[in-house]
């Protein structure tokens, strides 16, 4: 049997991790005259995805409407919360920043989440081929990857494929490496992890592998692209399965899933922190949690689902997280972003006891990475119908885009860089000034920082 | 120019292109060890399915028949935006490619069709899989459906893509993308719509996706408010066919007139072949398929520079597309002559001086992955282990992925196995094409996940069975026989050496790991 280190060196390959296949030249120009910030070394992305109802969660508002259990009580600053529902996450609020002040520009599923993968508007002509958030900081953080980075710059958990919500945003035009690796924790197994006991036998068969393909070893520069891009795939998968520490990173003690809350987000969220605790390569950590589009029943039957059940997996998951990464002083130099693709009609509810899609207000969260936590950014009106207080120093809403150019900020990207050879012939502009609205000067938004 | 393929290589190849399956081992075995000069010839025609002759009662179910309902199916998105329209539609198709009808009538039947349920009626499925629901989810948006008829039709069948100047007119917007439609506006849309403008395609009973299609019960209204794109302004929306002009005659509805002047012009035979030949050679002589610049196609007046011809080879497409129209459209006719070609025969192997931009001049085989569905078909072929995936909506039960309704039967009898299949690419009918790029995560499940390790255990009646009961006598024959359905040749002495070694070593285990790394090879994969 061959030693690892043998293993290793199968295919005369020297660098580990994930970076195997020759990084494709892409045309990239910076408009220089944008200073990224830095201080995070990895950014895990909360999607929401449904659209969280703002006057139920972070922007919580009274109502008749509203059942008694929310337990809404003033902070301090005059910040209402609902501890009914979110009752960990209550005892976390220094760790976060909350805006209150944004606008989406879809109020369609898979077009929202278009937009907040890639902060661009879903343009038919473009969509194959714009890279999204996670494909561009794993082609920008390539440069600085370590031969002992093992894990994927861009990971996906529990983004559910095939639905309304349209397809997980991959690298666009991007090369294959930018690719989000994607998870499900409702998995029984993971592919990428063997078990102890399975361990003998996989190393018996990937060694008969070795011997009898021919057809890999055949290959050489000349080969087509796509042998050529799966054998640099299948080296890839391969270290990261027998590497050592994915086991640490994928494990979830039932211990922690407790703590977590037992759902598949909660575990999700366990492999977040590892991913991060590893710095093994991981850069853009998206953990989806479906089921916030509630169009009926948003409070659930007789206090169970809805809402409920939403907002308690959050809670639970969410908090859980916050407070790992400050146990474990990461949270200094990972971003955590907490946000769903639009937010939910305001006043009383519909017929079907729900609420419908909304553009004109939504909640977003911030934490670690040098925000300034424990406040409120922006405010809406007494119905969480219209913002009215920005929160910033521009004259209008804060929207995807400008969370967007926050996320590549704090990860030192530029985000006025453009990609000039696109398969469309138009400029890709990784945050674009030209939004649905006209010219826009999207920026990060600083004040979170200040 | 690359060399001719090998027999292993050619018979493999034309085996997925034409039937979506691994040839058998006796077809293998035959056709290795035929001396006769035309062997590719009498195999490519073997695989065909029999065209109906008078006295018979049906034709039995084919892998050329399932194949390529089953590429209709992901092209014409029959999924579950139909509903219970799946079946129907689905068995439709299928009659329709039995029969051999030719594609001209099976498009135009298609477009002219009504339902008084499109859940027991299957043609009226294709247009009505455009519809588009208001906001509330209970009515239809007329105008908006009509839209999005006249933008799938134009895209299928004339490789045109309508889709930008429905919200904007080409001028201002594609004149550095496409020439043609850069001088096209959302009006010159809307009256190729408006053929459909009659045609009402309503909910039968509300939310549920049952329709009615029906001609003379609507009217396309300029000023309706539309669901999904910026307000229309004021035009002449007569309903004119695009490419020409041409008007409604008398003693057609519009819907005729539509399909008539749709399969009637050159474009519709040059969209078509060009299409199946993308599907057969992995790339069109126009790339892609369905983005056709009406203004860059002849030869005899190219366009102005820096624009050049977008055609790679403007007279082969042109000879291909007058040979199917003379055909009378059949699609068989034109497969035949595709894979017939010494172009498609080619080998993958490079010539000396081959660069990746040569790509356009074919001149050798692009190898690609195994489809989602041709990978899981032929993973159940060579052990033998075949799962039964029940028809949704049907109590009928299939053995091969490819002829499944739509990926729902999968989702609702085999989730673990559906997720696989949407990591390699599946079609989801809905928003994504198919698609064979590779990557990390396929890689990963094709070493370690469930949905592999299960199908290469020893089960009752599979092929991992026999190998792991075999006396040792009898290894080299048994691993000749996986060689051979796997990869379409014998094995060479050395692997079959490899093969009795790790066998002698692992017992019955060895024989599953031997099926394992087979599937895992690159030359299994990929062809």
């Amino acid at each position: 049997m061959l030693s690892r280190r043998q293993l290793f060196q199968l295919g005369g390959l020297t660098i580990s991790g994930f970076g195997l296949v020759p990084f494709t030249q892409i045309n990239v120009q910076a408009a220089a005259k944008v200073q990224p910030r830095g201080g995070a070394d990895c950014v895990i992305f909360l999607n929401l995805q449904g659209g969280p109802s703002q006057m139920d969660t972070f922007d919580v508002k009274e109502g008749k409407w509203g059942p008694e259990n929310r337990d809404i009580r003033t902070v301090k600053q005059g910040y209402q919360f609902p501890y009914g529902f979110l009752p960990r996450l209550a005892n976390h609020l220094d760790d976060i920043l909350v805006v209150r002040s944004m606008e989406a520009w879809e109020t369609v599923h898979s077009r929202g989440q278009f937009y907040l993968q890639t902060g661009h508007a879903p343009s038919p002509a473009r969509m194959k081929e714009m890279p999204s958030l996670g494909a561009i900081i794993a082609s920008e953080t390539e440069p600085n990857r370590q031969p002992s980075d093992f894990l994927p710059p861009y990971v996906s958990m529990n983004y559910a494929a095939g639905t309304m919500y349209g397809p997980m945003q991959g690298e666009g035009c991007l090369p294959g490496t930018c690719a989000p690796l994607t998870l499900d924790l409702a998995d029984k197994s993971l592919p990428f992890v063997i078990a102890e006991r399975d361990k003998a036998r996989f190393h018996n068969r990937y060694e008969l592998l070795q011997q009898l393909d021919t057809g890999a070893a055949a290959l050489s520069p000349a080969s087509p692209q796509q042998p050529l891009l799966y054998q640099a795939f299948r080296d890839s998968a391969y270290r990261m399965m027998v590497e050592p520490r994915i086991a640490q990173v994928m494990d979830l003690p039932e211990t922690d899933r407790k703590a977590y809350g037992s759902t598949p987000l909660g575990d999700a969220c366990i492999i977040a922190r590892n991913m991060a605790a590893a710095k093994a390569g991981a850069k853009f950590i998206m953990v989806t949690q479906p089921g916030w589009d509630h169009h009926g029943d948003i409070y659930g039957k007789d206090g169970k689902g809805g809402l409920y059940k939403t907002c308690a997996d959050l809670d639970a998951a969410f908090a859980a997280l916050l407070s790992d990464l400050k146990r474990f002083n990461l949270l200094e130099r990972t971003l955590v972003v907490c946000m769903g693709e639009f937010g939910r009609t305001p006043g009383d509810l519909t017929t079907l006891r729900g609420r419908e899609h909304y553009a004109k207000a939504m909640i977003a969260t911030f934490s670690g990475a040098g925000v300034k936590a424990g406040r409120v950014i922006g405010a809406t009106d007494e119905q969480a119908a219209k913002v009215v207080d920005y929160g910033w120093r521009e004259k209008r809403a804060i929207y995807p885009e400008d969370i967007c150019a926050t996320i590549y900020s704090t990860l030192g990207i530029d985000w006025s860089k453009r990609i000039t050879k696109t398969p469309s012939g138009r400029d890709f502009v990784y945050v674009d000034p030209a939004g649905p609205q006209g010219l826009i000067n999207y920026r990060e938004v600083s004040e979170f920082f200040a | 120019m690359a060399a001719l393929s090998t027999d292993a290589e050619f018979i493999r190849r034309v085996s997925l292109d034409l039937t979506g399956r691994l040839p058998t081992v006796q077809q293998t075995k035959e056709f290795l060890a035929s001396r006769d000069e035309g062997k590719r010839a009498k195999f490519i025609e073997a695989l065909f399915p029999p065209l109906p002759v008078m006295g018979m009662r049906s034709v039995a179910e084919h892998p050329f028949l399932d194949r390529w309902t089953y590429f209709f199916n992901d092209l014409f998105r029959n999924g579950d935006l139909l509903g219970e329209g799946i079946n129907p539609f689905y068995t439709y198709i299928y009659k329709s490619l039995t029969l051999n009808v030719g594609y001209d009538e099976f498009v135009r039947d298609m477009l002219t069709a009504s339902a008084v349920s499109t859940w027991s009626e299957g043609a009226a499925n294709m247009i009505a899989r455009s519809h588009v629901f208001d906001g509330d989810g209970f009515q239809i948006n007329h105008e908006d459906t009509a839209d999005e008829i006249a933008i799938s039709t134009a895209k299928l069948f004339l490789g045109v893509n309508l889709e930008c100047i429905s919200c904007h007119d080409g001028r201002a917007h594609l004149e550095k993308v496409n020439v043609w439609l850069s001088q096209h506006k959302r009006a010159d849309l809307w009256r190729q719509a408006n053929f459909f403008g009659k045609t009402l395609i309503a909910p039968v009973y509300g939310r549920f996706p049952q329709f009615r299609v029906k001609d003379g019960a609507a009217q396309y209204n300029i000023k309706s408010t539309s669901a999904l794109r910026p307000p229309r302004y004021q035009a002449d929306i007569t309903p004119a066919f695009l490419l020409t002009g041409e008007r409604t005659q008398s003693g057609e509805s519009d819907r005729q007139a539509f399909a008539r002047m749709l399969t009637s012009h050159p474009q519709f035979a040059r969209a078509t072949v060009n299409l199946f030949w993308a599907e057969l050679m992995g790339r069109g002589i126009v790339e892609n398929p369905f983005d056709f610049d009406l203004a860059r196609q002849d030869p005899q007046h190219p366009p102005a520079a820096p624009w050049i011809l977008q055609p790679s080879h403007p007279e082969l497409l042109d000879a291909l597309a007058d040979d199917f129209r003379k055909s009378g459209y059949d699609l068989r006719h034109l497969l035949r002559l595709i894979v017939s070609s010494t172009t498609y025969q080619l080998s993958s192997n490079a010539p000396a001086d081959y660069q990746a931009s040569h790509a356009s001049y074919f001149s050798r085989r692009q190898t690609h992955r195994l489809s989602a569905e041709q990978l899981w078909d032929a993973v159940s072929d060579v052990t033998g282990n075949y799962p039964d995936i029940k028809v949704t909506y049907s109590e009928k039960k299939v053995k091969y992925l490819m002829q499944s309704r739509s990926p729902m039967d999968l989702d609702k009898s085999h989730k673990q196995l559906y997720k696989t299949m949407s990591a390699f690419g599946q079609c989801d009918r809905y928003n994504t094409v198919a698609e064979i790029r590779p990557s990390v995560v396929q890689a990963a499940l094709m070493l370690n996940d469930t949905t592999l390790r299960d199908r290469v255990k020893i089960a009752k009646g599979t092929r991992v069975e026999t190998l792991a009961n075999a006396p040792e006598a009898k290894w080299a024959q048994q691993i000749e026989e996986i060689y051979l359905i796997a990869l379409s040749r014998t094995p060479s002495p050395k692997e079959v050496q490899v093969g009795q070694a790790y066998l002698a070593a692992h017992g019955k285990e060895g024989a599953e790991d031997l099926f394992w790394a087979i599937a895992n090879g690159m030359e299994f994969l990929f062809y």
